[in-house]
């Protein structure tokens, strides 16, 4: 609730104005300069010229200036700035998760200072007061963190659990890792590395990029055809061939394209594995307390600490290939760190860039400790789907059989019924494969046939939930479901579950919400 | 009007409701159209932009048919379709903000606000009270006149980092953005 008596509204300090301006015309200074030249050919003086840009500036800083206005409400910092466009911010104290006060040379001398607000988790302050008398920092500085009543070691006073002071928590952290030895959860021995590097191919992005630009400068065409042309074995297979053999010279042409990939292909991957060995050299991952402690890599060791409570989202990759060689992956999406910690505020990460199928349980099991997955029971999606997918699948089985049509001529029929039956097995194993449930307070989304994936976000990490129909979703009467989390990447694996029943979607959205409304939001 | 009416404008709308005026619970979970006056900015808004745009599209069009000499035909047809084109877009401007109106509604409870809009894509969003980061609630100058706002609700998401609810009355922002300010965080857990 408001409190009853208007809190006093303050205004910036009047230097603000000078450096605004200033900040402005720097931003300019290429403009000024060209402007100027160019004015002194019209008659125009340089000084006027400079004058005339800089009065709009400073014009616009003057007004906002006499529009800027903040106050302290009981439990929010309320700031009003604007005169034609108006905007009121309103921020709890108890959000905010940073407090900066930035003095330079020149603030200095004013004796002001600039202070930054933020919530965490985001680049920009969500509040910037450029600038205020540095006498009124204290004051500011009391009234945000009294606001927040944070677990301060002051005798009587309730602190809330779990609502930590950014520095503190970063001490703790230090602290509980020079204590205690913490249980190792995985390591990668080199067989790991050797399996991992032969899965995931980094060698073809060396590769794909060397052949861009050997393309462009033309290497391969020269070469190729000097080498082909001039090769005596080439040469005399020609001869030996020439009666019966433009079938055969044009086998043996493939043949050698064919090697040249395969070889290719195997460089690939042995690039890929080098790259494993040097950058996850000796990856051991341990849990110390309340934080994950990852270290790797040969030439460069690496140590990074992944609080558990920062993790948002945790996704489990597994491709064809891991598969095959019963493995499996694990990415996380961690945000929320302040700027005093090494990290960078949101980061995705692999967790376990590859583990035992049969270890993967275990392992996410040390991550997040509610989840059973023996209790996990995965919901289809709506009948329907199988037919809307394949409906999708159809259409483009039909583009892509249109230019067979004009090569072959009727004879691509069997081709085009080929690519539709395609469709068909796509639509039934991808839709099979579709899966979510809720679950120990987390929510749980798996897709995909060949790549499986499997996300996972906890009640207390979804931030909102959102509803959608495409017009094709409401001609069926079915919707989609997606949940929000901090920190996400803007393609990767979340949450999305498509083609529900629009009823059962509804009830999901609101539970979610629900149960997100319950469960208090910590970085 | 200084810049300063505002801080008295929603003072006293809060005061009115904290003095226990029988005003109606703004959390009461009922669905809520925003204000219908929001039609007609969004109506001028979409005019003046389909000005803008018109004029771009007659001087792309007229000074082709000024400059080279065609056929009077093709002329014809070029202005033709000029003036079909701005007729259109005009048109839109003025039909199509009742018919988004119509499938725009907000519903606050006591735990969270759900934001439904959309014609044909029908989107709806959800923001639980508890993972309200902080507000905005705005006003541009047509905005002003007519007495709405726009209320912005901020969170820690990446999707939705931003939930905007445009359309309201002033009032009626300022005190959904009251509601959604954070309790005592003992309540919420």
């Amino acid at each position: 609730m408001q409190s009853e008596d208007v809190a006093v509204e303050a205004r910036l300090h009047p230097a603000s104005i000078a450096f605004w301006v200033v900040a402005r015309a720097r931003q300019l200074i290429v403009p000024i300069v060209v402007g100027g030249f160019s004015a002194s050919q019209w008659g125009l003086g340089w000084p006027r010229m400079v004058a005339i840009i800089l009065l709009p500036i400073v014009l616009y800083s003057v007004i906002r200036f006499l529009t800027f206005r903040y106050r302290f409400e009981e439990r929010e910092l309320v700031v009003r700035k604007g005169l034609i466009f108006r905007q009121v911010r309103t921020i709890p104290y108890s959000r905010i998760q940073n407090l900066d006060a930035v003095q330079g040379v020149a603030q200095r001398l004013f004796d002001v200072v600039e202070v930054q607000l933020q919530t965490g988790g985001g680049t920009e302050p969500e509040a910037r007061l450029s600038v205020i008398p540095t006498s009124a920092v204290p004051e500011l500085r009391r009234r945000v963190f009294a606001g927040r009543e944070g677990p301060r070691p002051v005798g009587g006073t309730a602190g809330e659990p779990g609502l930590r002071e950014p520095r503190e928590a970063l001490v703790a952290t230090v602290g509980l890792a020079e204590e205690h030895a913490g249980d190792v959860l995985l390591h990668l021995p080199p067989r790991e590395l050797l399996i991992y590097g032969l899965i995931q191919n980094k060698g073809m992005i060396v590769i794909a990029a060397g052949m861009g630009l050997v393309w462009e400068l033309g290497l391969i065409e020269n070469y190729a055809v000097g080498a082909i042309g001039n090769s005596e074995w080439f040469q005399e297979l020609f001869r030996d061939a020439s009666g019966a053999a433009g079938a055969l010279a044009a086998f043996a042409a493939i043949g050698l394209l064919g090697a040249a990939l395969a070889g290719l292909f195997v460089v690939a991957r042995v690039l890929s594995i080098a790259w494993a060995f040097v950058r996850l050299h000796d990856f051991t991952i341990s849990r110390r307390g309340e934080d994950l402690r990852t270290t790797f890599g040969l030439f460069t060791r690496v140590t990074a600490t992944i609080p558990l409570h920062r993790i948002q989202k945790l996704t489990v990759h597994e491709g064809p290939l891991h598969r095959l060689a019963r493995r499996a992956a694990v990415r996380v999406e961690t945000a929320g760190g302040t700027k005093y910690e090494s990290q960078e505020e949101s980061h995705r990460q692999w967790l376990a860039p590859i583990l035992r199928r049969d270890r993967l349980e275990h392992f996410v099991g040390e991550v997040l400790p509610e989840l059973d997955f023996s209790s996990i029971r995965w919901e289809p999606v709506a009948p329907g789907a199988t037919r809307r997918v394949f409906k999708e699948g159809a259409v483009v089985a039909g583009l892509v059989s249109i230019p067979f049509f004009f090569l072959l001529g009727p004879g691509a029929l069997p081709i085009a019924a080929l690519l539709f039956v395609l469709a068909g097995v796509y639509a039934r194993t991808y839709v099979a494969n579709l899966g979510w449930s809720v679950t120990n307070g987390s929510v749980l989304f798996k897709s995909g046939w060949l790549w499986r994936r499997t996300s996972v976000a906890r009640f207390v990490k979804i931030q909102t939930v959102s509803l959608r129909q495409t017009p094709f979703d409401r001609r069926r009467d079915m919707a989609r479901v997606r949940v929000d989390t901090a920190g996400a990447g803007a393609a990767s694996h979340a949450v999305h579950i498509p083609y529900l029943q629009a009823p059962r979607a509804e009830e999901l959205a609101h539970a979610l919400t629900a149960e997100a409304a319950r469960t208090t939001f910590h970085w | 009007m200084t810049p300063g009416d505002n801080g008295e404008l929603e003072a006293a709308v809060v005061q009115q409701h904290a003095g226990g005026h029988p005003a109606e619970r703004i959390d009461d979970g009922l669905s809520r159209a925003p204000d219908p006056r929001s039609v007609t900015v969004e109506r001028i808004t979409g005019v003046i932009g389909t000005g803008i745009a018109s004029a771009g599209i007659v001087a792309g069009v007229a000074v082709p048919a000024l400059v080279a000499t065609l056929p009077p035909s093709i002329d014809r047809l070029l202005y033709g379709l000029g003036a079909v084109i701005v007729l259109a877009l005009f048109a839109r401007a003025w039909i199509w903000p009742e018919v988004a109106h119509r499938h725009k509604s907000y519903t606050v409870s006591p735990a969270s606000i759900e934001i439904r809009k959309g014609v044909l894509w029908r989107r709806v969003a959800s923001v639980p009270r508890t993972r309200v980061q902080h507000t905005d609630v705005s006003q541009g100058p047509l905005e002003r006149r007519f007495g709405l706002g726009t209320l912005v609700i901020y969170t820690a998401g990446t999707e939705h980092s931003k939930v905007a609810l445009s359309g309201l009355s002033h009032g009626t922002a300022s005190r959904i953005r009251d509601h959604l300010l954070p309790v005592e965080e003992g309540d919420a857990v």
